[in-house]
């Protein structure tokens, strides 16, 4: 909301610098946005008249004129379209600066110029430089205009919040700034002479739905006309951003910007018979708004309208059919209270929001409409001439009563944290003009004024009015820290930082990307997920809620390696939705995922770099679970997954599938751009950590520490011929199972495939360690062992002990 | 001193002389001859005792053991080192190392990280929600207005399955006030979605922290303690605080929290745009109507809560002036916080 300083000075009494009282108000009740200060291009102005004006003899655009400045005749040539004799115009002469330039006496084509006549835009007074400026003929000649129109103004521009529309008008903040002086405010003036006519005679009001209209005034002026506003009416209007138009328009924008209270001027002889009715639209009725647009009502649509037809959207737009034209003389002026819900529906349904419709929407103050008709029927006889009829019409049904809220001082010191003392209380409320009784020793009843009749409601309200009045940074700093004893714990805190850390260790670059996705991006990656559908994207790139974290991986991997870095190793810990490519779904699940191209180590200048396969994410997956103290490793089961060349899963009896991973499809990473070889991993990691994350650290968990041997162990290499598809793993368990508790360790060291075995051959090559915690272990313990294992082992169809 | 014994003891030195100015092999081939070849200055001396007066030759015998054992062992030492400097076997310690992939946290998850330790150690619990939330806990229950411009599509993303992307952390509020009973104190870091154009300072997905407060006695002097405490352990012991009105739902009063600059102090930079002050989040008293809908009675207790944004206080923290470049997570990015913790 744009705000003249000038403007409060006229409203109310304070001595602050536009600095100073924007820093009070900030700190009151409305942040500054922005401050500007308009110079206007006046000084050493004055007004002179055009007693010739013939074309330059060499250049057809430019005119030759003699200009009365009541002192002298000069002579100025003058490019502007209208100039023309009997102009009263605004003149520079020579030594007079016009922003940075001075003006001076030079010829132009041949012919001296002796001054300028100027524009609006020249003077920076509005943004027209369409001509001269032209003034009212009856000025004094030599009149200086720096007396017509303020030289200087500072606009502040505030922040205004949704709950106080009071603050969308000069009057309201100047109330503020009286409140922080403890003084009044100056309403303007409206005093005039009525006409001897009753304005009832010739305008009569109903309201038909008078809960959406509570409050209809009608004012009339008759016999004025339309011309340009006045000089520094159209200057202030500029700087607050409005463009000027004409005397009837212009007063009851400055009507609105001045008292907040939203005005149309209608031309009387466009509402049939001069009678105004207030009713709900009908469904689909149409109506064509003064901005040449037709919209289609609804039946919750408040609609002005007169015996034969809609004049005018209530609240929002008035009507193309009877606004008011160059050619108009009788003007009916409204000045409504209309219910801020529904005007708030209309201005939604219509998808128009207008100057009106803000204030009316966040609601008005209902007891307006007379002061601000009046204003304007003044406003509009000082500057356009005519009479005004006596009285308004005010129709209002069911007049809004003021509202009546107490408040206990000692529930504001309580909640504030300060003793708010009843004295204090109601001297601060007093400030804002509410009306304050005491009924007891902590009990006060206040009268909401009507300019904060739908903002006010409760004891808070008022606690807040006198915290921000008190000043919000007058309350200290309270040192006081309040440990909650019995606040749980924080499991899920201690699951993700470890998964974090741990990732992190391990190499892996934490990434953040948005939740927001493209749905096409995450089909590319699998079928089988399922996303969440965001109904009114920002774009189309950002369209589904994602399912899977591995997506956005991808493309980032993508862009990595497309700018040419050798290796690429990306994890992202955050919630998706949906269903996920294991087929699963919940509301909330935090999942991990990690994708990682090239090199296991960066550049090497003196051998091979070894490429990520398979097993080094295997060995993550392995270092994440004991990262996070898993109890149980997990356990690798190869399964074929769709968009996986090579993966394994694992589940959890609970929950069944919570994780897979593996070697991406190279076709599927050529979706993402990818060429080369890509490792991806992704789990649940709540589900997969399961009901270890509200383990608590006790004594006798599987988390403890245990003692080690420190007798020397005795190792054993087994070496065997295994055919097909007997996993590693199926082997090692049996080694396990039969090497008992002395068998403390099993490391696979070997793999050797190739000539002289047979193709669907595999060796694999063990080393055994064991080892007893009491005493050296002894080959005679040992044999009988390994022969037991190797017994076994080779007891499985197609496994032999290698030679 | 006996004339032999001075003459060893010049030996001694010389040869400890001679050692330093070793620098080659030959060098110390020249060393080795004078003083531990064959007919090297030791070897002569050895051959000397014979003739020397009987109570000079013990402490001759014994000094010249000890200058034996002591060249010897010089001799090893230069030897090594001669050899060490040799071509065969230098090796060019300044050819680069071997890479290690040290990994990295990323700047919102490390100032999220800075946040919650400052929290804990107020004794907040952190409290997290889910990102998909319901109408209820994103607005109705947080006092939002049914015509509060917050709820347009315009402002909030729906889902096609009736949902949203919640638009504050405060749901965790009433999730958590829903559950528990109040003494009740913690934050709620968390993504949020809004409708926002993405450009240098906006986001249509950004990182919040909510801190709720609820007990007897709670008060807005409280919240403003408490708040000045934080960032003061956020940016140093000479931050101050102040707080401006503002309108929020679901609090009353409600206020805006500016921080003195860190960078200037309060004098005025680029970064504060010479104001001396930079706007850091939203607070208030928690609105009594919140307080109803989760059934906690607003007379027994009071309670104030807090957001504000993790981008905002990591693009300050680390200097970094476009909000985008924390989800592009470009490696030039992110590798610049490698090692933090």
């Amino acid at each position: 909301m744009k705000i003249s300083y000038n403007w409060l000075k006229r409203l109310v009494d304070f001595d602050a610098t536009p600095e100073k009282l924007a820093d009070i108000l900030t700190f009151q009740c409305v942040e500054l946005e922005d401050m500007k200060v308009f110079k206007r291009n006046v000084d050493g102005v004055i007004v002179g008249k055009v007693l010739e004006s013939k074309k330059h003899p060499d250049a057809d655009k430019l005119s030759v004129t003699k200009v009365d400045t009541g002192s002298e005749i000069v002579q100025i040539v003058c490019g502007a379209p209208n100039c023309r004799e009997g102009l009263t115009v605004a003149v520079a002469l020579p030594g007079v600066k016009i922003g940075d330039i001075t003006i001076g006496s030079r010829k132009l084509r041949g012919v001296e110029s002796n001054g300028m006549i100027l524009s609006e835009a020249e003077m920076g007074i509005s943004d027209d430089h369409g001509g001269i400026l032209e003034l009212p003929a009856d000025l004094t000649l030599g009149t200086k205009l720096d007396t017509l129109v303020e030289p200087e103004d500072t606009i502040l521009d505030f922040e205004v919040t949704v709950n106080r529309p009071d603050l969308l008008s000069h009057i309201g903040i100047a109330r503020e700034i009286a409140a922080h002086f403890r003084t009044t405010v100056k309403m303007p003036d409206y005093d005039f002479d009525e006409d001897s006519r009753l304005t009832s005679e010739r305008i009569q009001v109903e309201i038909k739905h008078w809960k959406e209209g509570p409050r209809y005034h009608a004012r009339m002026v008759e016999g004025s006309s339309v011309i340009p506003s006045p000089l520094w009416m159209k200057a202030r209007l500029h700087s607050l951003g409005q463009r000027p138009i004409n005397n009837l328009v212009d007063i009851s924008n400055f009507v609105m910007f001045e008292l907040g209270q939203p005005l149309h001027a209608f031309d009387y002889h466009l509402v049939k018979d001069g009678k105004v009715i207030v009713r709900l639209a009908e469904d689909g009725e149409h109506f064509i708004t003064l901005d040449g647009q037709e919209r289609i009502l609804k039946s919750t649509d408040l609609l002005i309208t007169d015996p034969e037809k809609g004049i005018g959207i209530a609240g929002v737009m008035g009507g193309e059919n009877s606004e008011v034209k160059d050619n108009t003389t009788d003007v009916l002026i409204e000045a409504a209270h209309f219910n801020p819900v529904s005007i708030r529906r209309t201005s939604k349904h219509l998808g128009l929001s207008t100057e009106a419709s803000r204030r009316f929407e966040r609601g008005a103050d209902p007891s307006m409409p007379p002061i601000a008709a009046a204003r304007c029927a003044y406003l509009i006889q000082k500057h356009g001439g005519g009479r005004i009829l006596a009285g308004g019409v005010d129709t209002y049904p069911h007049a809004i009563r003021p509202k009546y809220v107490e408040m206990r001082p000692s529930r504001a010191s309580h909640l504030l944290g300060i003793n708010v003392s009843s004295d204090t209380a109601k001297e601060t409320l007093e400030a804002l003009t509410m009306r304050v009784e005491e009924k007891n020793a902590d009990l006060l009843k206040v009268q909401v004024p009507m300019f904060r009749h739908y903002d006010i409601e409760r004891e808070v309200d008022l606690i807040e009015e006198v915290a921000r009045i008190i000043g919000y940074n007058k309350v200290p700093d309270a040192q006081r820290s309040n440990v909650v004893l019995d606040s749980p714990g924080m499991p899920l805190e201690d699951l993700t930082d470890a998964a974090v850390d741990t990732m992190v260790s391990l190499g892996f670059r934490e990434s953040v990307h948005s939740a927001m996705v493209s749905r096409e991006d995450q089909e590319k990656f699998s079928d089988t997920l399922k996303v969440e559908v965001i109904s009114q994207p920002l774009n189309p790139e950002m369209n589904v809620y994602r399912a899977s974290l591995l997506p956005n991986l991808l493309n980032t991997l993508s862009r990595e390696l497309n700018r040419g870095a050798d290796s690429v190793r990306l994890f992202e810990v955050g919630q998706v939705g949906g269903v996920d490519w294991f087929g699963q779904k919940a509301d909330q699940r935090i999942h991990l995922a990690f994708a990682v191209a090239g090199a296991y180590s960066p550049t090497e200048f003196d051998r091979k770099p070894g490429l990520y396969d398979f097993y080094d994410i295997k060995g993550d997956v392995e270092a994440l679970a004991a990262g996070l103290s898993l109890d149980k490793a997990p356990t690798f089961e190869y399964d074929v997954v769709d968009n996986l060349q090579l993966s394994f899963v694992f589940s959890t009896k609970e929950h069944g599938r919570t994780g897979q991973g593996g070697i991406l499809r190279q076709d599927v990473g050529a979706r993402y751009g990818i060429e080369q070889p890509v490792c991806i991993f992704e789990v649940d990691l709540i589900r997969w950590a399961g009901d270890q994350i509200d383990d608590v650290k006790r004594p006798g968990s599987p988390h403890g520490y245990s003692t080690f041997s420190r007798f020397p162990s005795n190792e054993r290499d087994l070496a065997f011929l295994v055919e097909g598809q007997i996993s590693a793993q199926s082997i090692e368990d049996i080694i396990r199972k039969e090497g008992g508790e002395l068998l403390r360790d099993v490391e696979l060291f070997d793999l050797f495939q190739g000539k002289p075995l047979a193709k669907n051959q595999r060796s694999l090559a063990y080393h055994l360690v064991f080892r007893a915690d009491d005493r050296t272990l002894t080959d005679e313990e040992v044999t009988p062992c390994v022969k037991k294992i190797i017994g076994r082992v080779t007891g499985l169809d197609g496994v032999q002990l290698r030679g | 001193m006996h004339e032999s014994l001075e003459e060893l003891k010049n030996y001694r030195e010389q040869f400890d002389h001679d050692a330093e100015t070793v620098d080659s092999s030959d060098t110390l081939e020249s060393l080795r001859i004078k003083y531990l070849g064959r007919k090297g200055l030791i070897a002569q001396s050895f051959k000397k005792i014979g003739g020397l007066p009987p109570d000079v030759r013990g402490q001759f015998g014994k000094d010249l053991n000890a200058f034996k054992a002591h060249a010897n062992e010089r001799f090893d030492t230069l030897q090594n080192t001669v050899a060490q400097k040799s071509d065969e076997s230098w090796i060019d310690v300044t050819m680069p190392s071997r890479k290690r992939f040290t990994g990295s946290i990323h700047p919102l998850t490390l100032v999220e990280r800075e946040v919650r330790k400052v929290f804990t150690r107020m004794g907040f619990t952190v409290m997290r929600g889910p990102e998909i939330e319901d109408t209820w806990h994103n607005f109705d229950a947080l006092n939002t207005p049914d015509w509060h411009p917050s709820r347009d599509p315009s402002d909030t993303l729906y889902l096609d399955n009736g949902l949203l992307l919640r638009t504050e952390t405060s749901p965790v509020q009433i999730r958590v006030m829903e559950t528990q009973k109040p003494p009740i104190r913690i934050i709620a870091p968390g993504r949020v979605f809004r409708n926002d154009k993405p450009d240098a300072t906006h986001s249509p997905m950004f990182t919040q922290v909510e801190g709720l407060y609820v007990d007897e006695g709670v008060t807005f002097s409280d919240l403003k303690g408490t708040v000045l405490e934080f960032y003061r352990q956020m940016f140093g012991k000479n931050v101050r605080t102040r707080f401006r009105p503002h309108f929020f739902p679901f609090t009353e009063p409600s206020a805006e929290v500016d921080v003195s600059c860190p960078f200037c102090g309060g004098s005025g930079c680029r970064i504060c745009k010479q104001s001396g002050w930079i706007e850091m989040g939203g607070s208030g008293m928690v609105d009594p109507n919140v307080f109803k809908s989760v059934g906690i009675d607003p007379e027994k207790y009071t309670g104030w809560a807090f957001g504000l944004g993790i981008e905002r206080l990591a693009m300050l923290v680390y200097g970094i002036n476009d909000i985008r470049l924390f989800y592009e997570n470009d490696g030039r990015f992110l590798e610049q916080f490698g090692g933090r913790r």
